[in-house]
């Protein structure tokens, strides 16, 4: 950790208007409801735009892994990691498996979260109870790594002044605030603004790396001589490592309960599908720009370990830190990072809030009014950060990697989804045997001694094969014949 | 049809050759190129066939 604070005094001022944008943005968020129910707070009233709706969904998607995490994973493995890009984009192309169909249902029901929708189509207690556990164990995860990011970051730009666990705190405040003032559309117009910040900062900070490092082409000399591993022939490994991933991310991030409430508050279709299409193109003004600047970086900062190749980006830029303007090059890479972050933690603790209302408590308070509900969701919010909080400072790390299977778990809740929407005669049984046996064989190669990685595949996918197979294997023999 | 249209998403694994050109290797041209063409046909599909994506299954 640093003991020099990365940003000019210009650049934290820069930062503190920034956060106060935010609590403003809760107010009029606040001042905007119509009124005091579930829809209006989650949904934000089911009535954004294109605007609103891209931004929210492309801040939400692109976490703060995206700026630092992915820019490391570059740097570590190279041009491999334009399977980034690819995944990107297929998370859109999951979208499209069940979204045109449920949009029309979400809008006839009234479907709030994705509880709603697995109970009124399987109508089956126990198999929307999993459902919801397992989708707020995934955003719980989400919370957490995002908070834990989020502490290191304020702790390393202003150089300490803010330590880790202040960090946490502060900022965990800013987003509780503003998500309790105004809900869902508070979350949406902040991740509207963080959404800018992100794009914006990414495309300056590429274009002052080209400038100033060079592109891969001028660097190809340099890669040989300091990075020619980057250059190593592709493994039949690294092949099914590249299939593995395309298939864990399409079937897990695509299932997200805050995307799948994204959809829900989508205005109208045509909103919708135009929001769609720009989230399709985005990978390649985000995630590729990361990449080949963490490429070029891996060229003129060569042995760098995780840890460091994870603050690649910001090497890169303070070594360039004598030219002129280089300082808000920086301060807007870290409003960025900070921004990512935060458009991620809002929407999964919002998305919490909402389950545990929506799927739980109202679920066994039945004579709530919305209001009183509401209100239970705010309380909940409050509650939920506290606890995240908790653990983001005090989770010992030696239970870390529990935490980090969400993805392995969450992938199967896609074919109660995907099918669902498509498939009338698929029962609840055959789906929830499938995700007990799928879920089941991932945790047996998760919790064991066996390998985590099985034939090279992700535990997940090996469970996702089962989960199907059992889906398909009960529907068949049973479900065909009535015996359900 | 378009259930399976994640099967192309394999088209991208890298099969050819490390060679460099200008400074990156001939496979990412190629994965790129095809992830590029999946995300041309995914907003032709948004735009024009988004009513095929709800068609009946049963």
């Amino acid at each position: 950790m640093t003991n020099q604070a990365l940003l000019s005094e210009t650049g934290i001022w820069f930062l503190v208007g920034y956060l106060l944008s935010l609590i403003l943005i809760g107010v009029i968020g606040k001042f905007a409801s119509k009124e005091e129910s579930l829809e209006d707070f989650y949904l934000g009233g089911k009535g954004f735009g294109v605007g609103v709706l891209f931004l929210t969904m492309y801040a939400t998607q692109y976490s703060g892994n995206s700026l630092i995490g992915f820019a490391g994973s570059a740097y570590r493995n190279g041009w491999f990691f334009l399977v980034g890009v690819t995944f990107m984009i297929a998370i859109v192309a999951g979208y499209l498996l069940y979204a045109p169909k449920l949009y029309p249902l979400s809008q006839k029901h009234r479907f709030i979260t994705v509880g709603d929708y697995i109970n009124f189509r399987y109508k089956h207690p126990t198999l929307t109870y999993i459902i919801v556990a397992i989708s707020i164990f995934a955003l719980s995860n989400y919370m957490l790594t995002n908070l834990k990011a989020i502490g290191y970051v304020m702790s390393y730009v202003t150089g300490g002044a803010i330590g880790f666990s202040e960090g946490i705190i502060f900022m965990a405040f800013i987003m509780v605030i503003y998500e309790t003032l105004g809900g869902m559309r508070s979350v949406a117009w902040t991740d509207a603004i963080q959404g800018i910040l992100l794009l914006v900062g990414v495309i300056i900070i590429f274009s002052v790396v080209m400038i100033h490092y060079g592109t891969p082409a001028q660097n190809a000399t340099l890669f040989l001589e300091t990075q020619a591993d980057i250059f190593t022939p592709i493994t039949l490994q690294n092949q099914i490592t590249w299939a593995s991933i395309l298939i864990l991310i399409f079937f897990g991030i695509s299932v997200y309960p805050q995307a799948i409430q994204r959809i829900y508050s989508a205005k109208n279709e045509f909103t919708l599908r135009r929001s769609f299409s720009l989230m399709i193109i985005m990978p390649l003004l985000t995630t590729l720009p990361l990449l080949i600047i963490a490429i070029v970086g891996s060229a003129h900062f060569p042995d760098l370990d995780k840890t460091q190749s994870e603050q690649i980006i910001l090497l890169m830029l303070n070594k360039l830190n004598n030219i002129e303007g280089m300082s808000i090059v920086i301060t807007l890479f870290v409003a960025a990072a900070i921004a990512a972050i935060m458009s991620t933690v809002d929407s999964a603790m919002l998305a919490i809030a909402s389950l545990f209302t929506q799927d739980i408590y109202h679920k066994r308070n039945t004579q709530a009014s919305q209001r009183k509900l509401t209100y239970i969701g705010k309380l909940f919010s409050w509650f939920i950060m506290a606890f995240m909080v908790v653990l983001a400072i005090y989770l010992p790390s030696t239970i870390w990697w529990l935490i980090q299977m969400k993805l392995e778990i969450l992938v199967h809740i896609a074919p109660a989804i995907m099918l669902g929407v498509h498939y009338k005669n698929i029962s609840s049984k055959s789906i929830l045997y499938g995700l007990l046996v799928g879920v089941s064989i991932t945790l047996l190669f998760l919790l064991t001694p066996l390998p985590s990685k099985p034939f090279g595949f992700h535990a997940g996918v090996i469970g996702l094969l089962f989960n199907f197979l059992t889906l398909y294997l009960h529907h068949n023999i049973f479900s065909k014949k009535g015996i359900v | 049809m378009f259930k399976f249209s994640f099967i192309l998403l394999f088209l991208t694994i890298p099969f050819f050759s490390s060679d460099i050109y200008y400074g990156i290797p001939l496979w990412a041209y190629i994965s790129l190129g095809i992830t590029i063409l999946y995300a041309l046909s995914l907003i032709f599909v948004i735009e024009k066939k988004w009513h095929s994506l709800k068609e009946k299954h049963d």
